[in-house]
């Protein structure tokens, strides 16, 4: 069964979760360009098992191994198809690994980033207010909103909806859970909308913020990490 | 009185969560009850309830409805003997009309067009809803959605209904309302569960209050023995009813929890005072 909570941002006390959202950026992007590098399987397992050291860090091995079942059959196919086509079966797994780099790496980014922290960073790297503020709204809501809907589907459920039957009946049986889902997003929507201008929203083109993020050594240890496997581009 | 729900050593813990939610739940609820549950925010009342009909599976121990293990039967199959009114009522209007707001689980259940007409105009008249029978619901008032809600549970006679929250966003006389309507349940041969914060609301209905701390069952009885103990209700995070700071601040001995039986009590005080 699909688990939202698995897949967004949960506080926890880590030193991954106390990064600046920055440096984790880059360690994204850093990870993204070496699994697009190079297609051995080597070099590719080197930099996969290297993206294990800041999940286990994080302790985010449970929501690793969801997200790697959940893109299961995602990897099997691209096995499959690599192998059927190139008849090269190291290959077809390195372009597997090449996929799973890119879970791992954004799983860190996504899991351990609060999006206020990533709104500051987005505000700090120059992006306009306006933006960095709907951007993060939308971001934040998304709890609430599976929130809402696991209330919904519960409120249904309740009165015989069967959500589990079939794969038609489940699509049509959604519309007593989108329904209700829309006209409380709408509502709730509102509401934000009418709280913020009660809180003078909009007076200032450049608002201040409660916090200022600060790079610290840790943040330049973990983006040298992310340069680690240019030792490996060039032994490997 | 017959055993309706029965819960045996019941503890459940929330996926990520670290601490249960509830917490060795032993509990019964019988036939023509009206049992309040009452708890601070986080008590885990909701959690509770939502084991009746099958919503919820306990992590450990066993929920009985009329005898039927609810990890061994669907919510459907549950939802018929036990009806939940959740908090908030647009969580589960959708339709077109009233009308078939109304009609929804009796067509998930498999009623015939011709019965679910009889019971939809019974239901409608029942709750004084019929002027709006052609209306979008989504578009009511708080008070009529909640009709509209209850009169959609209702209509498929569950033999256990449920209560959560039902008094946020309604106004004295809608209270007076839905009080009246657990009378006439009662008398039916319900079990009404009632989960609030509200003490005034079930003070004089309830035959049987459930507290709630930190998922446990810290105490439960006779309302005039639960909500005269203000240490138990100051430890739940409770106040105590409007009518028992009344009845204390006349340094009343006796418990009284109706509004007829206080205004006697005042009454015979005034004429022995004249």
């Amino acid at each position: 069964m699909f688990r939202p909570e698995y897949f967004y941002f949960r506080k926890k006390d880590t030193i991954i979760h106390r990064l600046d959202p920055r440096s984790k950026l880059v360690y994204v992007i850093a990870m993204f360009v070496w699994a697009l590098i190079r297609g051995d399987l080597l070099f590719l397992s080197a930099v996969f098992l290297l993206t294990l050291i800041p999940i286990s860090l994080g302790k985010l091995f449970k929501n690793l191994l969801i997200s790697l079942r959940a893109a299961l059959f995602f990897i099997v196919l691209i096995i499959l198809i690599n192998y059927v086509f190139s008849h090269n079966l190291s290959l077809a797994i390195a372009l597997a690994l090449r996929f799973m780099i890119l879970i791992s790496s954004f799983l860190i980014f996504s899991i351990t980033t609060s999006p206020d922290d990533l709104a500051l960073a987005l505000y700090r790297m120059g992006f306009p207010y306006d933006f960095v503020l709907t951007f993060n709204l939308s971001v934040r809501f998304i709890p609430t909103v599976m929130r809402d809907a696991t209330n919904i589907i519960d409120a249904q459920r309740a009165r015989g909806l069967e959500t589990q039957k079939g794969f038609i009946n489940r699509i049509k049986n959604y519309v007593p859970v989108l329904i209700p889902l829309i006209v409380v997003g709408i509502k709730r929507a509102i509401n934000v909308a009418e709280s913020m201008e009660a809180r003078c929203f909009g007076a200032s083109k450049k608002p201040t913020t409660l916090y200022e993020l600060k790079f610290a050594v840790k943040d330049y240890v973990f983006i040298a990490f992310s340069f680690i496997p240019t030792i490996f581009y060039f032994l490997l | 009185m017959q055993k309706v729900i029965e819960f045996k050593h019941v503890s459940y813990k929330y996926p990520f969560e670290e601490d249960y939610a509830i917490k060795d739940i032993d509990l019964s609820f019988y036939e023509e009850e009206v049992v309040a549950i009452i708890g601070s925010n986080g008590a885990g009342k909701t959690t509770l309830i939502k084991h009746m009909n099958g919503l919820l599976k306990p992590t450990t121990g066993d929920v009985f409805v009329e005898g039927i293990n609810t990890k061994k039967a669907t919510v459907a199959e549950l939802s018929k003997k036990v009806g939940i009114v959740f908090q908030n009522s647009d969580y589960q209007l959708f339709a077109q009309t009233v009308y078939d707001e109304i009609a929804f689980a009796l067509r998930n259940f498999g009623y015939n067009e011709a019965e679910i007409k009889e019971r939809v105009k019974k239901m409608m008249d029942y709750f004084s809803i019929s002027q709006y029978e052609k209306s979008s619901p989504i578009l009511l008032s708080g008070g009529e959605k909640k009709r509209v809600t209850l009169a959609s549970v209702l209509v498929y006679d569950p033999k256990v209904l449920i209560l959560d929250e039902p008094t946020i966003g309604l106004d004295f006389n809608q209270k007076k309302n839905l009080k009246h309507f657990i009378s006439r349940l009662k008398e039916e041969r319900k079990t009404i569960v009632i989960v609030t914060h509200d003490l005034d609301f079930v003070s004089d209905i309830s035959t049987r209050i459930i507290v709630m701390n930190r998922g446990q069952v810290m105490a439960q009885g006779d309302p005039k023995d639960i909500l005269y103990e203000e240490d138990l209700l100051k430890e739940a995070n409770l106040m105590p009813p409007s009518i028992v700071k009344l009845a204390k601040g006349l340094g009343l001995n006796d418990r009284i929890l109706s509004f007829e039986e206080m205004l006697q009590k005042i009454d015979n005080l005034l004429l022995r005072n004249v």
